[in-house]
This record gives structure tokens, sequence and C-alpha cells, in this order.
């Protein structure tokens, strides 16, 4: 069977390994030719073709319900639910869209384009269904970025106590974000990477205990004592924060090896309750040149297959905001020791991969999570630092009730940049830059400036930057400047 | 200070561009296409005075109100949606001051901007300077010309 053929993600029930493989290879073929014409996410998508294969011969797409987080990564999810061939028609107008889309295609159960949601939307799924009486499974995928958004720490927290409604989260584990991924939980992840496979002592302890022949149901007091013991040095099991969480963890398993996601998932399917399955994966699969450069790939301009190489344009452009913006605030935080600059995982499109290079301690990546960032920030504010929070326009959305509550009531001087304000392109409705001069408009103490171009651009870095009022914001564009010194 | 780097003064913004028959007020990166709407409006015989507002809050009142009572007719551009925007703090700000001049607002009306290269988004809402100067001219009713040109 060709992927052209398929018109249905069922249609993969009952494939073998070896048919599975071949629509692998289909798949990531189809996947590199359109984004290098195209552009688009390449590394994301590339990483999950056997997770994705696997996990759909496993579920009944007319009725489980499968959410991806962000999206970009949903691809080779396009490509098996009947949009094969229209794919060359990806992120352009009228076409194929770049994240996923309720009103795409009816295999699309959750719009996504902004991280860190797909477990509160599966949750609140399963809750549904539970209350009306149904049956069918509901899986969320998400990546270890991801996870490191607010958002999914809460999903987690109000599932692992939910013993009874049966949620598989699928965490697709390559250890980058867009730049490599940070922060404690991150850490673990790498932990239990490395750690050796020893996850089924400790839940077996109790069960081998009982079928050792004369002692059965009840243990002796002095067996009781060894087998506490013994629970004590079983730990530190693999997965034990989730345990703890209360998530029965399954993993880690080999996101590229289909027969043992194939039966992962398969017994991931039979544990009730909430289930955490660890794949792990690597972001650019099957393509050397975005296996290397993880960063670079995350999304790419049209390139040419062969050398990796972004596709010449015809003439020099001038510098984009973002470089300008970068430049800028590093000269400054060279000169000045209370500037810090905050990312939400967004270090090299905000241009602050400037500022980390050559000033590293003036700059913070905090992962996805922007919310933090922005109470972060307000809290150097209040020691007397120049924190700028350097957050897109549609992802400080996120962060709202936090400049509100945190920096405006509070009239604290916290400098926020938004790049990518207006409109943004082939991202489409979930990133464009629209909304902020509204939302920020109606806040009390609130500065708000745009600059002609980017030579202002400059001038109103300085401008936010020696203006300790109160709060002060600046939007820009998407794109390049218009070349004036 | 070196050239480039001074600060800006909060709430100022700039003349750019003078005029006696409407007011384009522009924020951010429309500045650049309403200097070409006014280059459009001038070659049908309109005179555009523009503004770069610089900063939506607080508004520079003190440029732009003088400057709309005289010339009594005012346009706004922004890259952003027009409920609650830049257009929306200019009205505002004149409808406290009782100054009750017909005021065009451009900008993203209540849609969803799907994908599409920005400039295609940009035709399809009527954003681009040939597009808004012919919408310009229909709102005030001057001359219509057939053919709309420019860049
Ligand atoms: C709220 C929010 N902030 C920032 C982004 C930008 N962003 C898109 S993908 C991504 C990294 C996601 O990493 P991960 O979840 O590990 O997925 P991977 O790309 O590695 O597959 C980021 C930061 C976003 N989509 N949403």
């Amino acid at each position: 069977m060709h992927l052209s053929e398929l018109t249905h993600p069922n249609q993969l029930h009952g494939l073998s390994i070896a048919q599975l493989s071949q629509i692998a290879a289909q798949i990531r073929d189809k996947h590199l030719e359109t984004v290098a014409a195209t552009g688009g996410h390449l590394g994301p998508g590339l990483g999950v073709v056997e997770l994705t294969l696997a996990l759909y011969q496993t579920l009944d797409l007319d009725k489980d319900r499968v959410v991806w987080d962000v999206g970009h990564q949903a691809y080779p999810h396009k490509m098996l639910t009947g949009r094969y061939n229209n794919f060359h028609t990806l992120r352009q107008k009228g076409g194929i869209a770049g994240y996923l889309n309720r009103r795409e295609s009816p295999f699309d159960h959750f719009g996504a384009g902004h991280a860190s949601t797909s477990i509160s939307a599966a949750l609140g799924m399963a809750i549904a269904r539970d209350l009306k009486g149904e049956k069918f499974k509901v899986v969320a995928i998400i990546g270890d970025g991801a996870l490191t958004g607010g958002m999914a720490l809460e999903a987690i927290n109000h599932a692992g106590h939910l013993p009874h409604t049966n949620l598989m989260v699928v965490l697709n584990d390559n250890e980058m974000s867009i730049s490599p991924n940070v922060g404690a939980i991150p850490r673990y992840l790498n932990k239990i990477r490395l750690s050796p496979q020893v996850q089924f002592i400790a839940d077996n302890l109790e069960e081998q205990f009982k079928h050792i022949p004369f002692l059965g149901e009840n243990l002796t007091p002095e067996m009781q004592r060894i087998k506490e013991g013994m629970k004590r040095l079983a730990v530190p099991k693999v997965g034990a924060v989730f345990e703890e969480l209360g998530f029965t963890y399954v993993g880690p398993v080999d996101g590229h090896n289909l027969q043992e996601l194939i039966t992962t998932f398969q017994h991931a399917h039979t544990i009730p309750g909430p289930v955490l399955v660890h794949v792990v994966t690597v972001k650019g699969k099957g393509y050397a040149i975005a296996e290397k450069d993880q960063v670079g790939y995350h999304a790419q301009n049209p390139f040419d297959l062969v050398t990796g190489k972004a596709k010449p344009s015809s003439k020099p452009k001038p510098p984009s905001y973002s470089k300008v913006f970068g430049e800028t605030l590093t000269k400054l935080a060279e000169n000045d020791p209370r500037i810090v600059g905050i990312t939400a995982a967004m270090a090299t499109g905000t241009g602050l991969d400037i500022l980390q290079k050559r000033v590293p301690n003036q700059y913070i990546d905090v992962g996805i999570a922007e919310q933090h960032a922005v109470t972060m920030a307000a809290g150097m504010a209040t020691q007397g630092m120049r924190p700028v929070a350097a957050i897109y326009s549609t992802f400080l959305q996120r962060a709202y009730d936090q400049i509100v509550h945190d920096v405006c009531i509070q009239n604290l001087p916290v400098f926020f940049c938004m790049d990518r304000a207006g409109i943004v392109g082939a991202d489409g409705p979930t990133h464009q830059g629209m909304y902020d001069i509204a939302y920020l408009r109606c806040l009390p103490n609130m500065v708000l400036m745009a600059p002609k171009d980017e030579a202002e651009l400059q001038r109103m870095i300085v401008t936010g930057i020696n203006y300790t009022d109160g709060p002060i914001a600046l939007r820009y564009p998407r794109g390049n400047g218009y070349g004036v010194a | 200070m070196e050239e480039g780097w001074e600060p800006l003064e909060i709430g100022k913004g700039e003349l750019l561009r003078a005029g006696e028959d409407v007011l384009l007020v522009a924020y951010g990166s429309m500045v650049y296409p309403a200097m070409q709407v006014a280059e459009i409006l001038k070659e049908h015989g309109l005179s555009a005075a523009v503004i770069n507002a610089r900063f939506a809050k607080p508004l520079d009142t003190a440029l732009i109100f003088p400057l709309a009572k005289q010339i009594g007719r005012v346009v706004t551009l922004e890259e952003g949606c027009l409920m609650g925007g830049f257009g929306s703090a200019v009205l505002e700000a004149l409808q406290e001051a009782d100054i009750l001049v017909p005021v065009l607002r451009l900008g993203v009306p209540d849609v969803l901007v799907e994908h599409a290269t920005p400039e295609e988004s940009k035709a399809d809402l009527g954003l681009t300077p040939p597009q808004m100067a012919k919408t310009i001219m229909q709102k005030f009713g001057v001359a219509q010309p057939t053919v709309v040109t420019g860049s």
C-alpha cells in the first residue's frame, strides 16, 4: 500500500511492520520535499513518524480522540488523515494549514498553535466522555518543551488525582524545545532516559511475593519487613515522579522502533487511569542535516534538499527587526548590568541569542513559560533591575493576568518587547500578532509604542530601558526593516 | 549621546508630512504605507498630512487635536485589530475633547486572518496602499478615479 492510497487512518490497522516501515519512508519523503519547497516545520514532524503510525495502528480514529500539542509536528498526522494529495499546498493561502485546525479536518480533534494545551484539552474530552457514559480512548501527545509550560503541569496535577479517568499522555521527548530544552523537569527526563530499565521491579514486588507458594496472601511479619525493605531498595524507580503524581509511567521507549512502540501502546491502553508513555525520539530523524542542526531545522524557509541551504533570495535584505532588537539590547546590556533579557523558549526567534552569546549572565530562558517570565520580570523590577521580556505579541496573550496583576497594578518598570506584532503570514490565525494594542491599551500605567522602521526601533529600545516610571511595551513586526541606518 | 541612540520623549509623535485635505495618523508598521497612501492621494489631487504617532498610549493629543480640527477629516492606520486598537484610541480621545470630525479607521476587522503571505493577507483586508487610498477617497466622497495606481 502507498501512502497516497490512505484516506482514513484506520486503514493502518493490520498492516505489518514492513508495510508500516514503507509508509514511514513515504511520509518522510513527502514531508521533506514539501517543506523544502514551501517552508515550515521540519525536525518536529520527522521525529514523530513512527510514533504517529504506531499510535494510530492501536487507535480507532472514528471514535478515539487525539490531541497534538502545538500541532507543528502533526504533518505525518495530516498525511495519514486524507491530506496527502493536497499536502504540497502546505502553509500557502487556501492550502493545508501548518497547525491543527478543527475546520480543516474531522481528524483534527483539537486546534493548536500555542504550546502546552494538549493535556488540558484531552482531559476535558475524557471527563466529558465519562459524564456522557461513552467509551473511547483519549490521547494527548506533548513534547518535552511543551511540558515546561505551566498549563501542562496544571493538567497533570488535575489528571493525576482522577484515578478513574482513563487518559493517555504520550511524552515525545527529543531533548529539544526550539533550542535545547531548559529546566529541572527536562533534567529529570534526561536522568530517566539514561537509567537502566528497572521499572517492573517495584510494580511486581507485591505480586511476586504473593506467588511464593507457602506465603500466599498472608505475609509473616518478618517477610513484611523484608518486603518493605526491598521496596525501598527498588527505588529510584524510573518515572517515579510521574508515578507519585498519580500516573502510571511506561517507558522510556525507542520512538523509532515500530514494533516496540506498538507493543507499548497496546499495553498502555489496557492500564486504567492516567498513563504517561515516555517515547524517546530524535528531532529531524531521517534527514542527517536536520538531525545535526536541530535548532536551525526546527522550522525552515524553502531550502535545497541536497545541501540543506536556504534558497538564495534574489536581493540582499535589510536586517530583520529581531536582529536589530538583539544587537541593540546586547549593546545596552554590555554597558548596564541591570539589564536582563528574558525569553520564553524563543532565543533565536527573538534575537536574544545574540545577548546569550555576548552577555550570558544577563540572559534567561525560562522555557515555554510566558506567565512565569512576566511575573519573574516583575520581581526583578522590584529589586531595581531592568527586566526586558522579549515575547512575541501572540505568546504574550498567555501572560495577561500577570501583566495586569503583577506588573500594571503595581506599576513596575518591566519592558515588554513584542516581536511578530501584526500580520505574521504562514503561521495563520493562532499566531497573528493582532490583539496586543487592544489588550494592553486598557491597562493602567501601561505605555505603548511602535517604531516606523528599524532605526526608530533602536531609539525606542533605548527609550524603554531609560523609562523607569512603570511598565512600557514596544511592538514591532515580523521580517525585515527598510534598510534605514 | 551617540547618533541613533537618543531616547524619545514619551507620548510624542512626529509630523512627517504637512497637508490640508485629510490627516493620516499612522502607528508603527503602517507609517511608511501611510506615506505611500499620501503620495497616491496627491496624484488624485488630495493633500494628506501624515503623523507618525509613535505612541498609542499616551497619545500625542497636542499634535493630533489641532490638525484634526483644522483639517476636519481623520484616518487612522494600524496593523492590528480595529476593536479597541489604535484607531479606537484616537476616536476616544477626539470624542472626549468634543472634536467631532469624521474618522476612518483602517486595520484588521473582526475576522480571523488565515495563513497566507502577509502581502496576500493585507490585500484581502484592503490594507495595501492603493486599496487604502481608494477607501479614503470613497469615505470622504472625493472624485473617484476609475483606476488607482501606485505601489
Ligand atoms: C505559548 C507558546 N510559546 C512559544 C511557542 C513557540 N514554540 C513552538 S514549538 C516550540 C518548541 C516545542 O518544543 P517541544 O514541545 O519539545 O516539541 P518539538 O518541537 O521538540 O517536537 C516553541 C517554543 C508556542 N508555540 N507557544
